[in-house]
């Protein structure tokens, strides 16, 4: 009995160990090349230019000699070039003694040109047929004209570019309102919905402020920071316009769970700070005489969080009156913002087209589907209904500096 | 007194179920029938009715012949002659859905785990395992059943509640706008024309114990396959969509990928790639078993296990065949156009022959039936009389409980195990 029970622990310890080592390979971790960031570009010959970030494990190749990654640097950035994606990621010319790993990636960043003009189609095909690839990674269009530059950007406290972005993206999803972090399933879900377009998240290397700067180093390079604002506007697999990040907002507003971004409210010459959540709207779709009618109705959450101005937000004559700023603040950003990517990309990102598929009937959908973005959702008529709710006046009533009664 | 493997009617219910499973949890090929779009689960619904309609005659036959197995049954009905070439054909079928599921079981494991590993390694690392188990008889797979089954069960439910935070409710929507209701019916009947598990339900009722019913382990199996099946067709959808989840070779095991934490639990697939390992190790057992076991009963052979090892290396050959190292030909069995209507005529077509012919010759055939069960009868109370206890002397492990009931062996026509 006791032989036969031996021999059921040690069948269960062969099945963990061999299944949960992490690694379904005979390759070792010291031999693979652990991309975590890949920037996707294309060169004027029209072949693959792929920039990597690889993990610099031990700082020592097999044979114990020094690697070359930057001096003291975690990762090492090497680039690659060849005609396909799949051969490109894998070093087909040789420069790298290791085996490319693909599944610890974090962040895919693509040009911006690459983006506009080839579309990523082909790559989004490799992201999810090739076993190196997976959908996981965060998707990003790179602003910077000379997209590498993101690979020198300061990074604060993080060591690695792709595990940075990684926790940034995973960690602020839902409490930012002027971005939205975009990851390779998310992309290609809604690549396959009928009446949605895609976004992709944008990112772009900006020089820092001089508050970096050291006295008596100021003819130092400027070093460079991550800034992640707006959105690209994707039709099909292309790239056809950059949103704001004000313009963004809307986006988050209108597509995201938000719990708690913070933003500011004009009133008048000064602001109002609130920490804002909202519920995904009620879109109702109608069709009247060859044109589609969209009604969005919001509802928004918000806490006060810093009050420049004299209104009182324990009072509720003044609530009532911020709140009617903040639903005008919010309807003018969302309806200018739906207008101007009706007239300029095009392109439904806020996927009414989905809702006026499952609203209206089955055949009327199915006869304009085809010309949804470019007629039906461009000639739209769009009506926004805003309605905010000042719950929480943070931890004080009256303003700062005025006397509590 | 021979020893024979007892079965419980929950262990039973838990083979069909597990085999059964062993489909949606790898190529999922619901989600390419009939529409083909968000509608998916609710084709895998109307699949059950599907299910039990095709199911029925192989399962009013099997309770008129109780005390039968599936050879004997045939002979009954078609004379020994007949009888054997059919038991022939489901012998073939058998063998082909063994040499299929260890494809599948390659193919996958080639495609998602252990890319660089050559077929041949992989194809050992399922058939030895197949093989012990189907050697070491039905009781064995029974019980095998029992600790698997409720691992791969476990894992459906946990994999939809962690995943609950990432699937949106648009990925079904609309409901019932796109599809056709000849589309739904069409999807329904070719999901359900997958279902080959009412044989194993045929061979091992066989074993089952003294008042255990054929019917519940039949009935639970479905409410269990069909539960299951619907978690993972729903959550699927809701995460992948019906659109990307179509593109996927196994969109379960890449459903398994995308949910878990962000820092502490990672890699959470690896427990949805054990249970399907696991599983479909149990299913190739299963079959391997019920090949071996027609080949005995045909041949009149000494030992079903013989047949085993051959059989295993004639499937090892087959899947090194270079074609069958192709994935385009896995995609054959995604089909409706093959594999469904093969099992459609073994499931459904052929059962549907036996019950005619049986109706037609049920005259001649019921004296047979009596004889059996009389002879049974008798036995079981010659068998109850030897294992009564004496009073204040009860025996440790009675027929009941033990896995290996000793139950004294039926008179002709046939040698089988005792049934109630």
């Amino acid at each position: 009995m006791i032989k036969k029970r031996l021999w059921i622990v040690v069948m269960i310890i062969i099945m963990l160990v061999a299944t949960m080592s992490g690694r379904w390979s005979r390759q070792e971790p010291k031999n693979l090349a652990i991309g975590i960031a890949y920037l996707y570009e294309k060169t004027d010959e029209g072949i693959y230019s792929i920039t990597a970030e690889i993990v610099h494990l031990s700082g020592t190749n097999e044979s114990g000699a020094a690697t070359g990654g930057q001096s003291g640097s975690l990762s090492i950035i090497r680039n690659f070039k060849g005609p396909t994606v799949s051969e490109t990621v894998r070093d087909t010319e040789v420069k790298v003694e290791k085996v490319f790993f693909g599944s610890q990636n974090r962040v895919r960043f693509f040009s911006e040109e690459l983006a506009r003009e080839d579309g990523i189609l082909d790559i989004l095909d490799f992201f999810v047929r090739d076993h190196i690839a997976d959908e996981r990674p965060y998707l990003f269009v790179v602003k910077n004209e000379k997209p590498t530059d993101i690979f020198e950007a300061d990074l604060g406290g993080s060591a690695r570019l792709g595990e940075h972005i990684h926790h940034i993206a995973s960690k602020r999803q839902d409490t930012v309102l002027t971005t939205t972090f975009v990851n390779t399933l998310k992309f290609v879900r809604e690549y396959y919905c009928e009446g949605m377009q895609p976004v992709i998240s944008v990112v772009e290397a900006k020089e820092t402020e001089a508050a970096y700067k050291t006295p008596g180093m100021e003819d130092e390079p400027k070093k460079t920071e991550l800034v992640f604002e707006g959105l690209g506007v994707m039709k099909g697999a292309k790239l056809v316009g950059l949103l704001s990040e004000r313009e963004a907002m809307t986006y988050t507003l209108l597509r995201e769970d938000i719990k708690g971004a913070h933003t500011s409210i004009p009133v008048g010459e000064k602001e109002i700070g609130v920490k804002l959540s909202n519920s995904r709207p009620k879109i109702k779709t109608s069709y009247e005489n060859g044109r589609v009618k969209i009604n969005i109705d919001l509802k928004l959450k918000l806490s006060v969080s810093e009050n420049e101005t004299e209104y009182d937000v324990s009072q509720y004559r003044d609530i009532k009156i911020l709140e009617n700023i903040a639903n005008n603040h919010f309807r003018k950003e969302i309806e200018s913002t739906i207008a101007k990517i009706q007239r300029e990309y095009k392109s439904d990102i806020f996927g009414f087209g989905m809702h006026f598929h499952v609203q209206q009937k089955h055949d009327l959908w199915e006869s304009i589907k085809e010309e949804w973005d470019d007629k039906y959702f461009a000639e739209a008529d769009i009506t926004v209904k805003v309605d905010s709710k000042i719950v929480f006046s943070g931890e004080t009533r009256e303003k700062f500096g005025v006397n509590a009664r | 007194m021979n020893k024979y493997p007892s079965i419980c009617q929950n262990q039973l219910a838990l083979m069909i179920a597990g085999s059964a499973l062993m489909f949606p949890y790898s190529f999922m090929p619901v989600l390419r029938t009939g529409p083909a779009n968000q509608d998916a689960w609710i084709v895998m619904l109307c699949s059950i009715v599907f299910i039990i309609a095709l199911n029925a005659p192989f399962l009013i036959l099997k309770n008129k012949f109780l005390n039968f197995d599936f050879v004997e049954m045939n002979e009954a009905i078609l004379g020994k002659i007949g009888g054997k070439f059919v038991s022939l054909i489901y012998t073939f079928f058998a063998f082909s859905c063994y040499t299929a599921c260890m494809l599948i079981a390659t193919m996958y494991t080639r495609i998602y785990l252990l890319v660089e590993t050559p077929q041949w390694i992989v194809l050992l690392f399922v058939i030895i395992p197949a093989m012990y188990i189907a050697t070491s008889g039905a009781g064995t797979i029974a019980r095998l059943a029992t600790f698997i089954e409720p691992y791969i069960l476990l894992t459906i439910f946990v994999f939809c509640v962690v995943g609950i935070n990432n699937m949106e409710l648009f990925n079904i929507l609309p409901i019932l706008k796109d599809s056709k209701p000849m589309d739904i019916v069409e999807g329904a009947f070719f999901t359900a024309a997958r279902f080959s598990e009412i044989l194993i339900l045929v061979v091992f009722s066989i074993y089952l114990r003294r008042g255990h019913s054929l019917n519940k382990s039949y009935f639970r199996s479905l409410a269990v396959f069909g539960v299951s099946f619907f978690i993972i067709v729903i959550s699927t959808i809701l995460l992948l969509s019906s659109g990307v989840a179509k593109l996927m070779h196994a969109p379960f095991y890449v459903y398994s990928r995308q949910v878990g934490g962000e820092d502490l639990l990672q890699r959470l697939q690896v427990f949805n790639a054990l249970a399907w390992i696991m599983g479909t190790i149990l299913k190739l057992s299963i079959y391997s078993y019920m090949a071996s076991f027609f080949l005995y009963k045909v041949t009149n052979f000494k030992s079903q296990k013989f047949f085993v090892y051959p059989l295993s290396l004639l499937a090892f050959v087959v899947n090194m065949l270079p074609f069958m190292q192709r994935s385009a030909t896995l995609d054959l069995f995604k089909q409706d156009t093959t594999y469904p209507l093969f099992v459609l005529f073994i499931a459904f077509i052929v059962p549907l022959l036996l019950l005619i012919v049986y109706l037609i010759r049920q005259k001649s055939i019921k004296p047979i039936i009596d004889q059996r069960n009389q002879a049974v009868a008798d036995a079981e109370a010659k068998h109850d009389a030897a294992v009564q206890p004496k009073p204040g002397n009860a025996p440790k492990n009675s027929g009941q409980n033990s896995n290996e009931a000793n139950i004294p062996q039926a008179p002709p026509p046939g040698d089988s195990p005792q049934q109630a």
